[in-house]
């Protein structure tokens, strides 16, 4: 079952073609004919339970893993017609444990492979100044050690690394699984800005079904070395393709869903106006307002938490754009179980 | 003691003698000890033979080891050296492989999946990170080279075990406690050196520069 190569090659970063790999002793492979496609510039997560291979096919894009069968093409390129190590170079590997050297400096640490790409002193470090910037970081830690840093930033510091070379794509191994929640949303925010600013194409990799939702543009669902399910975050909540994908998700989450629906999508744009006559920069003193890029789960706090029957939508420049009540949330919840049935009943 | 002060120049040069044979041993020793260990650290089914052959040649007795090389080298400074640089090989393997082994894999993992050789890995991350346990192991074999050089005057390779013997022989208390004193001094000295750079290993290993 593998793909035809145009169908392969065209436009995709990464293309996995009947991915296969045995590892000895084990009785099922570790991942068992997987075809998949990353379009450039694509943020994907590889979603699954502990043991699905997700790591595994992770690995296998910078050869960390050998293939049974199949092959992975980098940008039309069989992965496996390059020197491995000069593979590895041109992609940005993050791991949980970071993986940093605990010998070197943190500017060191980041110089790696731009010094194994035979970089001018000047132009690395010009490179590590930028890439502590990019992730946050003021420039004096670049003298400082791994062991001095926290558990967030030691992870910051592992995705400068990963980036310093500037490479196409970024292979991510739970990078954030071991740091508390609220320094992970960080992370996380952080990685979404760094991708809105860079467009790498990025494979993720993650069993928090929280993360992949935020993080991802399209998620991969893995089980048991198969590939279950390929879509959107949203698609997936809304349709799940079986009733383990709805469990590992748990798609009836209703406001996981509100979450990943725009206001914008929903408000209504005629048929109200902007409380009382009151001028647009006075808004804010009159009914609550939300942005029409917000999700329903801000927009829904707001409404029970301010006790309005509706909210002022804006768009980004603050100009006034609809408005959206309690009715409009509950009509496209209805609206989605409608239009795919409870779950579980059939 | 009185004696010793008196002949301080025989006691320097017995002591001169005893560093050039146990440093030379420790030398070839360690040049030995890690490519073996860079070949065992990666296969762990190599423990039980390498490690196995090593601990039986630790376990010779030394005065044996030493008189059986005679009819090969003559008696002199090679047939002390051969001994010398076996005995120690147990202890600095082990370590070097204790070493090597001891470093995080997550550090290994990241520095392969960066594009780093498997020379550059040995060379830049395993090596400067193994080193502390690597020295300790330097260590503790030029504190047992040290005294095991002592039988070595048995078999004419001169050293400090002169004093010991001909002391004994004679009966001649004030050269068996020189010769004693200063072998003492000596490994003390060995120990409190190497342990300096195991230190100064450790820092920068951990980054605490």
């Amino acid at each position: 079952m593998t793909l035809p190569r145009e169908a392969v090659t065209d436009g995709s970063a990464i293309a996995f073609d009947g991915v296969g790999v045995d590892y000895p002793g084990a009785d099922r492979p570790a991942v068992d004919g997987i075809s998949l496609e990353v379009a450039q510039g694509e943020l994907v997560v590889l979603l699954g339970p502990s043991g699905c291979g997700k790591t595994t096919l992770l690995k296998t894009v910078n050869r960390l893993v050998e293939l049974t069968t199949g092959r992975v093409l980098l940008e039309g390129r069989d992965a496996a017609s390059v020197p491995a190590t000069d593979l590895r170079r041109r992609i940005g590997y993050a791991i949980q444990a970071t993986g940093l050297f605990p010998h070197m400096t943190v500017g060191a640490n980041i110089a790696v492979v731009p010094r194994l790409l035979g970089w001018s002193p000047e132009r690395i470090e010009a490179r590590v100044a930028e890439m502590l910037e990019l992730v946050n970081l003021p420039r004096e830690y670049a003298a400082r050690y791994p062991r001095q840093l926290s558990g967030g930033e030691a992870q910051r510091v592992g995705i400068a690394r990963a980036l310093a070379a500037d490479p196409g794509f970024l292979l991510m191994d739970e990078p954030f699984g071991a740091i508390d929640a609220i320094n992970r949303e960080r992370l996380q925010d952080g990685l979404l800005e760094i991708q809105a600013r860079l467009h790498k194409t990025i494979l993720f990799v993650t069993h928090d079904v929280d993360e992949a939702v935020r993080l991802a543009d399209r998620i991969a669902v893995l089980r048991d070395g198969s590939l279950v399910q390929y879509a959107p975050p949203l698609e997936l909540l809304v349709s799940p393709a079986d009733d383990f994908v709805a469990d590992l998700v748990s798609a009836d989450d209703v406001f996981r869903q509100l979450s990943l629906m725009a206001v914008g999508a929903v408000m209504l744009s005629s048929g109200c106006a902007p409380q009382a006559d009151a001028p647009q920069d006075a808004l804010s003193g009159a009914r609550p307002i939300v942005r029409a890029d917000a999700s329903l789960r801000t927009a829904l706090t707001q409404l029970l938490r301010s006790g309005a029957d509706k909210l002022d939508v804006v768009d980004e420049r603050g100009n006034f754009a609809g408005c959206l009540g309690l009715a409009e949330v509950r009509r496209m919840i209805t609206a989605r179980d409608t239009a795919h049935g409870p779950r579980g009943d059939g | 003691m009185e004696w010793m002060l008196h002949n301080l120049d025989e006691v320097w040069r017995l002591t001169v003698e005893h560093i050039e044979l146990s440093g030379t041993a420790l030398l070839l020793a360690v040049v030995i000890a890690l490519p073996i260990g860079f070949l065992v650290a990666p296969r762990r089914l190599l423990d039980l033979p390498v490690l196995g052959v090593l601990g039986v040649i630790y376990t010779i007795p030394s005065l044996a080891f030493f008189v059986i090389l005679i009819p090969y080298f003559g008696p002199g400074f090679v047939t002390a050296l051969i001994p010398l640089v076996a005995y120690a090989q147990v202890v600095l393997v082990r370590n070097v492989v204790t070493g090597l082994r001891g470093v995080d894999r997550d550090v290994i993992e990241a520095a392969r999946g960066m594009g780093m050789s498997r020379q550059q890995i040995l060379v830049s991350v395993e090596l400067p990170l193994a080193a502390p346990v690597m020295i300790a192991g330097v260590r503790i074999a030029a504190v047992s080279t040290v005294a095991l050089a002592m039988v070595a005057a048995l078999v004419n390779a001169g050293g400090l075990g002169e004093l010991l013997f001909v002391g004994v022989s004679q009966d001649h208390m004030g050269k068996i406690v020189a010769g004693s004193v200063a072998a003492s001094a000596l490994a003390f000295a060995f120990n409190a050196g190497i342990g300096a750079i195991e230190a100064r290993a450790h820092h920068a290993a951990s980054g605490e520069r």
